[in-house]
């Protein structure tokens, strides 16, 4: 069974937690790797793409409110970069407003959802990036 | 012997003097023998006749002295026998005899010239003594002659002192009559005076009124002349600019008190005034004797003579510095106000996001706690997760009440609005709660104000949900919303007619007057003839003690617990802070098991249609 590589940028280790119980509540084949600030995060990207083979993130989780570098500037890097750019990413805001338009379209794979508060809802919430995921896939199939 | 006066027969007497002197020698021989010197006795008369007669016969005693001696006392038998000790002694008694004389002589001649020098001082003596007597005789003539002119000086001059004395005499008595006539002549003008004075009563005690009217008015009043000049000063103006009238009075009013950067247009409005062209009024500043600046406001009116030309300019001013300072304090005391609470709004804001984090991990862990290992906690340790997660969720929801009070009022744009649409809209929100409670719910014909909808119907929404949620167990909720125009000329009475829609049989109107109002929560007046809407909302509920009028509008202030009546106690405080955005007042008159009313005043705009 392949894995999905899965990188999530989250400072809150309660959060990682939380979605890894969800993830393993639905027995998801995900591989995460995690980055606690945005510059870690785009470290490992840069690192991941100058080496030959090493695997590219099939998802990237990646909260707004990290420490160093913002999860919106990490967000635009990536959407300046076309290496980055197919790779579907899913933006946990905790419902401080909507992400900057600006951060939004360009052709790549976006969704904004809102942290859960309950365990239930983090179910809910790995479910819908799964179907997020799949779509995005498929879409970026010609 | 010798004592006989010089004579002009000199010669004989030295001859005599000798013979004397021989006749002694040959007595003093005769009766001491010889051998005795005795001719030394020749020398007193040589002597004697050198001092009295002169060298000649001193010469001549002595030589007669040296031949007697040498022929009868030395050598009597003759002078062949002359011893040469004789001879010796001889020729010097000779030589002492010669000197003697020549010294006798000079001593003669010299008292002799002594004399003579006496006797001429003496003469000069006499001739100035003889001067100094004319001259003393002279200025006694002079002082005489002085005396007598001087006299008669004196003479003429008293003779003209009386003359004069007899003119001042004259004069004085005519001056006299000119001051009796004068002195008639001012009592007539005295007594004219008085007429005249008591003619002009009327006139002066108009005019004294004038004068304790200006110098008592707080206005200034300052009267100028055609040119400018200052011509009257009140008191008010002294106090104003600290200058006393009498500093002021003649000076051009602008050159005196009007700062330089102003006097061109108050210059350009005197011009104006002059011209008939009367502005309203004019605010102007003017500089203090202390040189501090006072804005005075100024309104004019002019006074105009015969021919219709204008004589005088009255200006009548108000002192505004202290009100326009206010009025720029105010503000800036409005403006920080305003900052501190968006400062505070920001903070709120913030603080309730950061707060909702760790929040929502203890709810997050919470559940996956049950869900995870539900089945194997105990009942007690379930009770507690329960518990815990139960805390959780009413924090989250007071957090989620915080973010909404920081949120009411935030601007959104002010428009137009159908107050009774805004109703509507807050009763549709309610409709759950409405049905379920059967509450009836009455209204007046709402106005149309530029509001900030969202803000109105969160308002009406809160104060009806509260209506319906105090509701008195058993008792279908009876709710009036009524809305009643207040213009600064209506005297402001809360309650009826707005609130005639109430029918009153379960519920005495609550008395609502003025000032029981103004006792617990100030009412809104009108003010400056500002007109204000002032909506109600009644209901027939629980109400609650007077006491705890103010406490309702406090965040997270409750009057009852949670499990009676839930909420986290936000619902009047954000109505408070929405009307207050609209420049309104909110305040409630209530009373424990009588209902409540809850009042709540917009400003009417300018634009609004009333």
């Amino acid at each position: 069974m392949k894995y999905v590589e899965v990188l999530m940028v989250e400072d809150n280790r309660g959060d990682v937690v939380l979605v890894q119980e969800a993830i393993q509540h639905e027995s998801l084949p995900y591989n995460m790797t995690v980055a606690s600030d945005g510059v870690e995060a785009m470290d490992y990207l840069q690192r991941q793409i100058r080496r030959a083979g090493a695997p590219r993130p099939d998802l990237i989780i990646l909260d707004v409110q990290l420490p160093r570098k913002t999860g919106t500037e990490v967000l635009a890097e990536i959407e300046a970069n076309p290496a980055f750019c197919g790779i579907p990413t899913v933006i946990f805001s905790s419902s401080l407003g909507p992400v900057s338009p600006a951060a939004a379209g360009k052709g790549c794979f976006h969704m904004h959802v809102s942290k859960p508060a309950k365990f239930a809802g983090y179910v809910a919430l790995v479910r819908t990036i799964e179907e997020f995921r799949k779509t995005a896939k498929g879409d970026a199939k010609p | 012997m010798e004592d006989r006066h010089k004579s002009m027969h000199r010669y004989p007497l030295a001859a005599a003097a000798v013979a004397a002197a021989f006749l002694v020698c040959l007595l003093l021989e005769k009766a001491f023998g010889q051998g005795v010197p005795v001719y030394a006795i020749l020398y007193p008369p040589v002597m004697a006749v050198a001092l009295l007669a002169g060298l000649g016969p001193g010469l001549l005693a002595m030589g007669l002295s040296a031949l007697v001696a040498a022929t009868w006392l030395l050598a009597p038998d003759g002078l062949s026998l002359l011893k040469t000790v004789d001879v010796v002694g001889l020729g010097l008694f000779s030589l002492t005899g010669i000197a003697m004389s020549v010294v006798a002589a000079n001593y003669r001649r010299t008292r002799k010239d002594l004399h003579a020098q006496v006797a001429e001082r003496s003469k000069e003596l006499d001739r100035a003594n003889a001067a100094l007597q004319k001259l003393n005789s002279d200025l006694e003539n002079l002082v005489t002659a002085k005396t007598a002119e001087l006299r008669l000086t004196n003479e003429t001059l008293e003779q003209r002192v009386a003359e004069r004395t007899a003119e001042v005499l004259a004069a004085n008595s005519a001056l006299d009559d000119s001051r009796r006539a004068a002195l008639t002549l001012m009592d007539e003008a005295i007594a004219s005076f008085r007429k005249a004075e008591l003619v002009s009563s009327d006139l002066r005690l108009e005019r004294d009124f004038t004068s304790a009217v200006l110098d008592n008015t707080g206005a200034l009043v300052m009267v100028l002349d055609q040119e400018g000049r200052i011509t009257r000063f009140n008191r008010a103006c002294e106090v104003a600019t600290g200058y006393s009238a009498g500093e002021v009075l003649g000076y051009v009013f602008w050159e005196k008190l009007i700062p330089l950067e102003e006097v061109t247009r108050v210059v350009r409005t005197w011009t104006s005034l002059l011209a008939g062209r009367f502005p309203d009024h004019h605010v102007a500043h003017v500089m203090t004797k202390q040189g501090a600046e006072r804005l005075i406001s100024w309104s004019n009116t002019s006074i105009s003579g015969k021919g219709g030309s204008v004589e005088y300019i009255i200006g009548t001013g108000i002192d505004i510095t202290a009100s326009a300072r206010a009025e720029e304090e105010l503000l800036r005391t409005a403006m920080e106000l305003a900052r501190s609470n968006k400062d505070l709004e920001q903070f709120a804001h913030v603080t309730s996001h950061d707060l909702k984090e760790p929040l929502r991990m203890v709810t997050g862990f919470m559940s996956l706690l049950s869900e995870r290992y539900g089945n194997t906690l105990d009942k007690k340790a379930s009770e507690y997760v329960r518990f815990a997660t139960d805390a959780a969720a009413r924090m989250q929801s007071m957090i989620d009440d915080l973010l909404a009070y920081s949120r009411a009022g935030q601007v959104d744009t002010m428009a137009p609005t159908d107050l009774g649409s805004i109703l509507d809209s807050a009763l549709r929100n309610l409709h759950a709660a409405i049905t379920e409670s059967g509450a009836m719910i009455t209204r007046d014909r709402l106005p149309t104000m530029i509001v900030h909808s969202t803000g109105l119907v969160q308002v009406f929404q809160n104060l009806v949900g509260n209506a319906i949620k105090f509701r008195k167990t058993g008792a279908t909720p009876e709710i009036h919303i009524g809305a009643r125009l207040v213009t600064g000329n209506t005297p402001f009475t809360a309650g009826t007619p707005s609130f005639g829609g109430w029918n009153g049989t379960t519920q005495p109107p609550i008395p609502t007057t003025p000032d029981k109002l103004a006792g617990n929560s100030p009412a809104p007046k009108p003010v400056d003839g500002r007109s204000f809407w002032l909506f109600s909302v009644r209901d027939n509920g629980i109400g609650f003690d007077p006491e705890f009028n103010e406490k309702v509008f406090v965040i997270f202030q409750r009057l009852h617990t949670r499990e009676e009546y839930p909420g986290s106690g936000v619902g009047l405080p954000i109505c408070k802070k929405i009307i207050e955005r609209h420049g309104g007042r909110i305040w409630v008159d209530s009373k424990a098991g009588s209902g409540s009313v809850f009042f709540f005043s917009l400003p009417v705009r300018n634009k609004e249609l009333v």
